[in-house]
């Protein structure tokens, strides 16, 4: 019968040899044999009468293949196995009395400085990476008029994956910023490590969640309208929702139909949204109507109050509303209407550009 | 205060250029040089064998001298000699002075007088 082969992901740093001594042991004892070790991963097979087995690890000052040394090792009883990386061995022992590869500890801490160096300058690079990309992620926050307003628009989806990514990020960070320095006080000569099941598992999960952080963020990238229901219906199918037509609020206009756009953001803090428009931004008059019916009425509130901030807003009555503000601000030599309407977690924000006032308009934002 | 690498020599450093003092040899037959001189008290592993000799090697201690086939052969440079006698009187100073201590055996009634 042919035997078994199985690969298993390494569940430790590099730098910690004794760990991957120990985890290796382990497998021997679980009648594993190992037969190829590299690129993060052990491979095995399952020989049908196992031999006891002991696992060191040499790490070397240069890197390459060297005869001579492994020559003095099976004379010493160690058997080459693989190299786990260009400065590290993987040798066999098949009798418990085989001297130990390493004997000195402040010898074995001299040759492992580099990767205590890498593992550090690689945590201080991903720390700072992920406080770049939050930078960037904040400014755009800030730009869609802030954090409540960001969470009911498109980045309702993504900002929520963003920031467990960052806060996960940021405590893989720490935490491989702190490993070295633990390893490094930690003597590893004399074996005596035993790691916690979830220390064992920490790098099989960190990898599983990168990439389920990452095909989400792609999924998003390259199909941004999944798992989103987008239909274009006439004004007059949606009485349901007091959008008032852009004729009622500009008598005197006629161009092309109005028109509603209805959203569905299934996987955002938003549950529906409705954008109204009669044009885009640039042309005269400019309309837009969104509704957004938020989860969560803090999140509605915010998201009115980071509105109004830094406006001179005035407070305004509409029927079926508890709260309403209206405020003007130029706008290419315009003058840009905003009304912004609350009702527990619905919120409603309209801007106009055109002849007329929004305030002398209000019953026909009333809602029913 | 810290010992700085090579301003003293580790106990294992010790013993390899004590062996190449005795003569010239490849890396096993020092190890094996170590185990019959101490009685196996210095374990001398491989993996710390081959991170001491480079060390010596490049700092003038050791030097390379004929490949014996597959072996490398190790012998005692001038420089690694004289550090090597200059360690040696300083522990032999050490054991002087340990000697000339009224507590050299350790014993408890010592320390009271």
């Amino acid at each position: 019968m042919a035997d078994r082969k199985i690969r298993r992901l390494i569940p430790y740093e590099l730098f910690e040899i004794d760990a991957i001594e120990g985890w290796l042991d382990e497998q021997a004892r679980q009648g594993l044999r190992l037969t190829r070790i590299g690129g993060r991963w052990a491979y095995f097979e399952k020989p049908e009468s196992p031999t006891m087995t002991w696992y060191r690890i040499d790490v070397k000052r240069t890197w390459g293949y060297d005869t001579e040394r492994q020559n003095t090792f099976r004379e010493l009883g160690w058997e080459f196995v693989d190299g786990l990386d260009n400065h590290m061995d993987v040798y066999r022992a098949f009798r418990p009395g085989a001297v130990e590869i390493n004997t000195d500890e402040e010898a074995l801490q001299g040759v492992l400085g580099r990767y205590y160096r890498r593992n550090v300058l690689l945590a201080a690079f991903t720390i700072s990476f992920l406080l770049f990309l939050m930078w960037i992620i904040w400014g755009r926050v800030t730009e869609a008029g802030g954090l409540c307003t960001a969470l009911l628009g498109s980045m309702g989806r993504t900002l929520p994956i963003a920031a467990a990514f960052f806060l996960y990020g940021l405590f893989l960070g720490i935490f491989d910023l702190l490993l070295p320095l633990r390893a490094r006080r930690r003597s590893q000569t004399d074996r005596d490590y035993h790691s916690s099941p979830l220390a064992r598992r920490r790098i099989l999960l960190r990898w599983i969640v990168i990439a389920v952080m990452l095909g989400v963020q792609l999924c998003n990238l390259f199909f941004p309208h999944l798992g989103r229901v987008r239909e274009i219906t006439p004004l007059s199918e949606s009485d349901d929702v007091p959008i008032p037509a852009l004729e009622e609020i500009c008598p005197d206009w006629s161009g092309p139909e109005t028109y509603v756009t209805k959203v569905k953001e299934p996987f955002s803090l938003c549950r529906l949204a409705w954008v109204s428009g009669a044009s885009d931004e640039s042309a005269r008059p400019y309309y837009s109507v969104r509704l957004f019916d938020a989860r969560w009425s803090t999140v509605a509130d915010g998201a009115a109050r980071e509105q109004i901030s830094g406006q001179e807003a005035q407070s305004v009555s509409v029927s079926g509303w508890d709260s309403g503000w209206f405020f003007e601000e130029p706008e290419s030599g315009d003058s840009k209407q905003h009304l912004i309407l609350l009702n527990g977690s619905r919120l409603m924000l309209v801007e106009y550009i055109g002849d007329g006032r929004l305030t002398d308009r209000l019953e026909l934002f009333a809602q029913k | 205060m810290p010992r700085k690498t090579l301003q003293t020599l580790s106990e294992p450093m010790f013993y390899v250029l004590m062996a190449l003092r005795h003569e010239a040899m490849c890396g096993s037959e020092i190890v094996q040089w170590i185990d019959r001189k101490t009685s196996y008290r210095v374990a001398l592993g491989p993996g710390t064998l081959y991170t001491i000799l480079p060390k010596l090697t490049e700092t003038g201690m050791i030097r390379e001298t004929v490949s014996d086939g597959r072996k490398r052969v190790y012998e005692l440079s001038e420089q690694g000699l004289s550090f090597y006698t200059a360690e040696c009187r300083r522990l032999r100073q050490c054991v002087a002075d340990m000697d000339d201590s009224p507590f050299a055996d350790g014993r408890k009634e010592a320390c009271h007088g």
